[in-house]
């Protein structure tokens, strides 16, 4: 909460039940959401960070309210509350970011969650017109950092969280930055699993801007199946496509899609 | 979770659906019991989570009680290692038609799907999957209404009983019309698991098809709840020499593919995220490090944006201390605390009897495992 406050972030409140009326850092904490609303009608943003068997009411509490972007820190949510999450926020035209995501930055000055750390305006990165898209926290940050490196400028990283169910999928995340004027072209890391890889693969869904993927996980094909690694959304089912041949298939269809940090800052530079 | 047959049905009997008759003998007990009666002839099918049980010769049907005893010495011979629960003694249900019925989640359309298939059985060619809203509000025709019934029932009971998935194959009309669920898959949530108490009974065997080793029973039974700010994930064996301590979902299997690149081997995958306490990485260290043959370890994960790097790194350094290891180290790591996590290395490894390597976000997982090689 301090590193997004130094960053930019309005943060107005926060909300634990039973804590209403102190404060932390000069910010006044309330019983409910309704409550800190009602002292901040501007608020459009909740940031949960309880544990997970508290999330679905936390959140169902936040989008009763009216917010329209409920983002969610905390990893394993059960995956059907998150499926009723995501019915009840689109009832609501409201946008639910994550679980298990560490948050997303947007040029110039917005900071939710941890994402990219305490300097992540002022450390090297630069603005500019590059989307990253991730499933996994991390990974975010790596691209990021060897983004600024390279000297691309971003204007939006996004960590969507690497369940099988989430909030907002890196599809409609994909599709949503497409409509935005001011992204040219889209870094994207992605892990088997992925409904993103057979879409494309399908020529179920096809790309509107400039992408390269970073898809990990090759080593996957000469490990056990049917396990997940890593997220509980990463995992090779049998009978499904190899990471072998979903590389190979990205590739036929002129995706650049990198095996390495390295080949990836390369992609995208030629973009 | 995977469930075995057995437990499978158990579930669908609790939620209203048939299933034949059965007993479940445990895998050393070769012989039809004395004090059960004989229901007739029956399929012998083993308790094991690999599919395609029938394909693969492992059910097997008895006529007569005499007969149990050779197809289970068949069959144990058959299975061999893989994990087995026992082998449920199945009346013979003759019937007249088959289906395959399945719930599961779709995750393009993050959704509830239907699957079914008019044939059921081992050679279901055409299959056809809907959301389930549209197959509630427009059932296809073929679709008796029996099963649309069931299809509904299914896909409450999945919800509730925190389930992804709930496959039926065969679903069976007997000649008295009623239908029977031959076969039971189900699947649940293993992030839902706590809140199921009544799931503490039924079996957990290993999806790898061999035995879950000592250290991964250990890890699992040791660190569930360990480091309420992060988690410590699964600790799975593989048969390669570098010890592999990882952090990051992402970052671990871009870590995999780095240490392949590289041409090492890893003994095993571990994925620890957020942010632990330092007491559980040393004792999951412990764990990773005593498997026998490792000739080097790699701590790897991406450029945290909350872990403290000083702490973990700092946990396993303890372990490898307190096992009295000589092995080269390597660490690629950065974020916050990753300045004092490098000065305490450099000084930790001065009293070291191999080298140690930092890496920070600068160097990139290739680069890092190739260092490692160069190593060994």
């Amino acid at each position: 909460m301090r590193w997004m406050l130094a960053n930019g972030t309005r943060v107005r409140a926060g909300v634990t039940p039973g804590k209403g009326g102190t404060q932390v850092d000069d910010l006044p904490v309330f019983h409910s959401v309704q409550e800190a609303r009602s002292a901040f009608p501007d608020v459009t943003v909740s940031a949960v960070v309880v544990p997970s068997a508290h999330v679905f009411a936390a959140v169902q509490e936040a989008l009763e309210t009216g917010l329209s972007f409920i983002y969610i820190l905390t990893e394993h949510v059960p995956v059907h509350d998150v499926l009723k999450l995501r019915e009840m926020a689109h009832a609501r035209d409201a946008v639910i970011l994550g679980p298990a995501s560490v948050g997303l930055i947007r040029f110039p000055a917005f900071q939710l969650g941890y994402l990219g750390g305490e300097h992540v305006f002022t450390s090297g990165l630069k603005e500019g017109d590059t989307a990253v898209l991730s499933t996994s926290g991390g990974m975010t940050n790596e691209i990021m950092m060897a983004c600024a490196r390279a000297g691309i400028g971003l204007r939006i990283a996004i960590a969507l969280g690497g369940g099988m169910v989430c909030g907002t999928t890196l599809i409609e995340a994909l599709q949503d930055c497409e409509e935005h004027h001011d992204i040219r072209r889209m870094a994207i890391f992605t892990e088997p699993g992925q409904p993103l890889l057979d879409a494309l693969l399908d020529h179920k869904i096809t790309l509107r801007k400039p992408t390269a993927i970073f898809l990990a996980g090759g080593a996957l094909d000469d490990l056990p199946k049917g396990v997940p690694y890593g997220h509980t959304g990463t995992i090779i089912g049998e009978g499904q496509r190899s990471v072998a041949e979903m590389k190979a298939g990205l590739r036929a269809l002129h995706i650049p899609c990198a095996e390495t940090m390295q080949e990836l800052i390369s992609h995208l530079s030629c973009l | 979770m995977r469930l075995i047959e057995h437990d499978g049905k158990t579930m669908l009997t609790r939620f209203g659906v048939s299933v034949p008759r059965a007993i479940l003998l445990p895998f050393d007990r070769a012989v039809w019991p004395g004090d059960e009666p004989w229901f007739g002839p029956c399929f012998i099918k083993p308790q094991i989570l690999a599919g395609r049980r029938g394909k693969s010769g492992l059910i097997r049907r008895a006529e007569r009680p005499e007969d149990v005893p050779g197809i289970i010495h068949d069959l144990t011979r058959l299975i061999g290692q893989t994990p087995c629960a026992g082998l449920l003694c199945e009346e013979e249900v003759i019937h007249s038609e088959e289906w395959l019925v399945a719930i599961d989640i779709d995750r393009e359309k993050q959704g509830l799907r239907v699957t079914k298939a008019k044939e059921g059985g081992m050679g279901v060619s055409s299959a056809v999957s809907v959301p389930f809203t549209d197959f509630l509000q427009n059932p296809p025709e073929d679709v008796p209404q029996e099963i649309r019934r069931l299809v509904a029932l299914l896909g409450q009971q999945l919800v509730k009983a925190d389930a992804l998935s709930i496959e039926i194959n065969p679903l069976a009309k007997t000649v008295d019309g009623v239908w029977v669920a031959l076969d039971a898959k189900i699947e649940l949530d293993d992030l839902a698991l706590d809140r199921h108490s009544e799931y503490q009974t039924m079996t957990h065997l290993s999806p790898f098809g061999r035995l879950l080793s000592q250290r991964e029973r250990a890890y699992e039974d040791e660190l569930k709840h360990a480091g309420h700010r992060g988690t410590l994930g699964k600790y799975i064996e593989l048969d390669g020499t570098v010890a592999l301590i990882l952090s990051g979902g992402g970052a671990s299997l871009a870590a995999l593919d780095a240490l392949r690149a590289a041409g090492l081997r890893p003994a095993n995958y571990v994925e620890l995220s957020g942010n632990p306490d330092v007491d559980s990485v040393l004792r999951a260290a412990q764990i990773v490090l005593s498997k026998p043959g490792i000739v080097a370890l790699w701590i790897a994960g991406s450029f945290a944006n909350f872990t403290d790097i000083h702490d973990t790194v700092q946990g396993v350094l303890r372990a490898v201390h307190a096992m009295g290891l000589h092995i080269p180290i390597v660490i690629r790591r950065d974020g916050p605390r990753a300045d004092e996590a490098e000065a305490m290395v450099k000084t930790w490894a001065a009293s070291y009897s191999a080298p140690v390597v930092f890496h920070r976000g600068d160097i990139n997982l290739e680069a890092s495992a190739r260092v490692l090689s160069t190593l060994l």
